[in-house]
């Protein structure tokens, strides 16, 4: 096998005839005058470039280049060094390539089935000081700038209302802020801390709904999820950033509590709330309606909305807490009991965000 | 018989072929996509090398095609190098943050001492951001080569990185009018560190000159930018004030319907403004350099390099970037047919360059940043 070429010394880029031949197992280069310019053993080629009608090589590791002009050699040569261009250019990938997704099945491995009760675990090791600091910046972050709601009378009756569910369950009365923001839910926050928005308050038709939201936010403080969500967020997020390279530092306050909760998480604290209720002799039927109601206004909702992409949902208690035909019905099993408030404190209770 | 060594080679309006196909680019880039996939993204760096491999290798001077060398492996052992460095860095300003607000006597104290940790961070992204950018540079610059002879780009990520770094804060303290300053700046540096093998290029450029189309674009994106504001401004103040928590639908602003329109205005007469300047600068960037007794000349025009942006971004965006070789191929046409060299160059007087990095791009490839248009 022979034919004409050009050579590249690798040392200045002006191209040189040179005759190419294949004998045994290299590839001879000669000039013009057939003095010999050098010869690469088939095994140490590497293929730089190939088109139907010509084809470049290159010594591995070096610089001198080869283009081979005459068609029938360039056809002969990819023959010849077929297997082992292939083996190379796939060989060391196929290792690295799969060292790499390993490593990153094995790190989803551990953030799907390892990371929740790793973070759970921490969770319980934080300091009650930090735990408080943590409830102070994401208790801030969903207020926003928004005012508090203050009305003396209302809030002792909201307050007091708080410490009877958290003593029938045995826990200390968690500390309640409302603030004025026209949205039904409410949060609860580590250390202790739930915040209320006054649009559930103006929602509520029936005492024992705001109880049984109350009852609802306890179960989730009592079973430790604010600081578990924290935890486990927290983790994902720093670990997400430093792969992306992203640099939102502290974006992520208010969103950790605010996407919701996973549905063991609500379902763990809906059962805590009705059982709560019964302990405290309160009937928790009425939460039922409040949950069918919810359904209803979001249903309207999302059929009015004039914005395209579904901007203007908002993030009331249903997109919070979904599942609630479901949830109602778990409710509306309850066995019957007191009102939580007297219809003329009720009514007061309605008066929390003033006159406005 | 040498007939190319015999002496200099003249170059009159010497054009760069690009012969890149479509239909074959799509084939790599399909396989590549799968595989990325299937390897939870691994694949990427050895996809992206493939890529480098055929736009290089469908680019030629004078007949011969360019070579890209690198591999894979030197991109994926540079990204990790780049993860431990940043990686670092990063945990130390993000635990940093967390830990002043643990620490912090009251909301009021954390609130002022976050920041002390979080705007370095922010800085020193940028800094890398630059400081990477110039690494990738020399890296992918030599692993170019031409007739067997690679390029090398000398001077150092963190002279590139200062100037980039400082360049950045008087825009912003200029608002944006020392823009062409830094941009040049920033080639300069690039292009007179820029050698192919001992042969050095050379830029000498005059800011100057692109004052008149910059202010233009500039004027033309302020008076968008307070149009915009006006219209929308009392609509942003309402969702301020329930921020973090969305509006609730009565009180939405209705002017917000208008939003996906003044996007679409936005995605026309900002970088129809832009391209008239981005044109200048390249036709001017050209002009400014050269290479021994090279001289390059481009003849880019603003509305053409609004039709290839346009264009390019709706083939990304409408094929979710499954044609984003059309869009690669359409960039390197435009480069072709719109840059041309002229002048004359002894070949025997070039010697090759050093080898360059070991490993690749770095925090370039952490910040998927990329040299390919498109
Ligand atoms: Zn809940």
């Amino acid at each position: 096998m022979q034919g004409n070429g050009i050579y590249f010394d690798g040392a200045a880029p002006v191209p040189r005839q040179a005759n190419l031949a294949v004998d045994g197992a290299a590839l001879s280069i000669t000039d013009a005058a057939g003095a010999i310019i050098a010869r690469w053993d088939l095994g140490d080629i590497d293929l730089v470039d190939h088109r139907p009608a010509t084809l470049t090589l290159a010594r591995r590791g070096g610089e001198a280049r080869v283009k081979v002009t005459d068609p029938e050699l360039a056809a002969g040569l990819i023959v010849a060094l077929r297997a082992g261009l292939r083996r190379r250019a796939w060989g060391g990938a196929i290792r690295w390539v799969g060292a790499g997704a390993s490593l990153v099945a094995a790190l989803g491995l551990f953030l799907v089935f390892a990371w929740p009760s790793a973070a759970d675990l921490l969770a319980q090791f934080l300091p009650e000081s930090w735990l408080d600091r943590l409830g102070q910046v994401t208790a801030s972050a969903v207020a926003g700038q928004r005012p508090h709601c203050t009305d003396p009378r209302a809030f002792a009756l909201l307050d007091g209302l708080a410490g009877r569910i958290a003593e029938a369950s045995g826990r200390p009365k968690p500390e309640i802020t409302v603030v004025r923001q026209p949205v039904a839910n409410a949060f609860a926050m580590p250390a202790n801390r739930i915040v209320f928005f006054s649009g559930l308050i103006a929602e509520a038709q029936h005492p024992n709904e705001i109880a049984g939201v109350l009852a609802h936010e306890i179960g989730h403080l009592e079973r430790r999820h604010p600081s578990r969500q924290l935890v486990r967020q927290g983790g994902l997020f720093l670990l997400v950033e430093m792969f992306t390279g992203g640099s939102s530092l502290g974006a992520f306050g208010a969103s950790a509590v605010s996407t919701g909760y996973s549905r063991a998480f609500e379902r763990e604290a809906d059962d805590f709330a009705r059982a709560t209720l019964a302990q405290a002799g309160l009937d928790a039927r009425p939460v039922a309606g409040f949950f069918g109601r919810m359904a209803a206004k979001e249903k309207a909702r999302e059929k009015d909305s004039i914005l395209p992409f579904g901007l203007g949902g908002s993030l009331d208690y249903l997109s919070t807490h979904p599942n609630s035909a479901q949830r109602a019905a778990a409710f509306a099993e309850a066995p019957p009991g007191r009102a939580a408030l007297t219809a003329a404190e009720f009514a007061a209770l309605k008066g929390i965000c003033g006159t406005q | 018989m040498d007939a190319a060594s015999a002496g200099p080679v003249k170059l009159t309006g010497e054009k760069i072929v690009y012969g890149g196909l479509n239909g074959e680019f799509t084939g790599i880039h399909i396989v590549n996509l799968l595989l990325t996939l299937v390897t939870a993204g691994i694949f990427r760096f050895w996809a992206r090398t493939r890529e480098r491999r055929y736009v290089w290798g469908h680019t030629a001077l004078l007949g011969d095609w360019f070579e890209y060398s690198g591999t894979g492996k030197e991109l994926f052992i540079g990204f990790l190098k780049a993860l431990v460095v940043f990686g670092a860095l990063f945990g130390v300003f993000y635990l940093g943050g967390w830990l002043a607000v643990l620490f912090a006597a009251d909301l009021a104290q954390a609130q002022i001492l976050t920041p002390l940790f979080s705007l370095p961070g922010y800085a020193l992204v940028l800094y890398l951001t630059h400081f990477g950018a110039f690494s990738a540079r020399r890296y992918r610059m030599s692993r170019t080569f031409w007739r067997g002879i690679r390029f090398e780009q000398r001077g150092s990520p963190v002279t590139y990185a200062n100037r980039a770094f400082v360049g950045f804060l008087a825009c912003v303290l200029t608002l944006g009018l020392y823009f062409p300053y830094y941009a040049l700046r920033l080639r300069a540096y690039e292009l007179d560190n820029l050698h192919f093998g001992t042969l050095s290029f050379h830029f000498e450029a005059n800011p100057r000159a692109l004052w008149r189309p910059f202010l233009l674009a500039w004027v033309i994106g302020a008076a968008f930018v307070l149009g915009i504001a006006a219209l929308f401004g009392p609509a942003y103040w309402t969702i301020l004030q329930y921020a973090p928590n969305p509006v609730p639908p009565e009180e939405f602003p209705r002017v917000l319907a208008l939003l996906p329109l003044a996007v679409l205005a936005g995605y026309i007469v900002l970088p129809l403004a832009w391209a008239g300047f981005s044109a200048a600068m390249m036709r001017h960037i050209a002009a400014s350099t050269s290479l021994g007794g090279l001289r390059f000349a481009c003849a880019a025009t603003g509305w053409r390099l609004f039709r290839l942006w346009l264009g390019n971004t709706l083939i990304v965006m409408f094929t979710l970037s499954l044609l984003r070789p059309v869009a690669i191929n359409r960039s390197m046409r435009f480069f072709a047919r719109h840059y041309a060299i002229d002048g004359e160059v002894d070949l025997v007087t070039i010697g090759a360059a050093a080898a360059g990095p070991r490993s690749g791009e770095g925090l370039a490839g952490y910040f998927d940043l990329d040299a390919l248009p498109g």
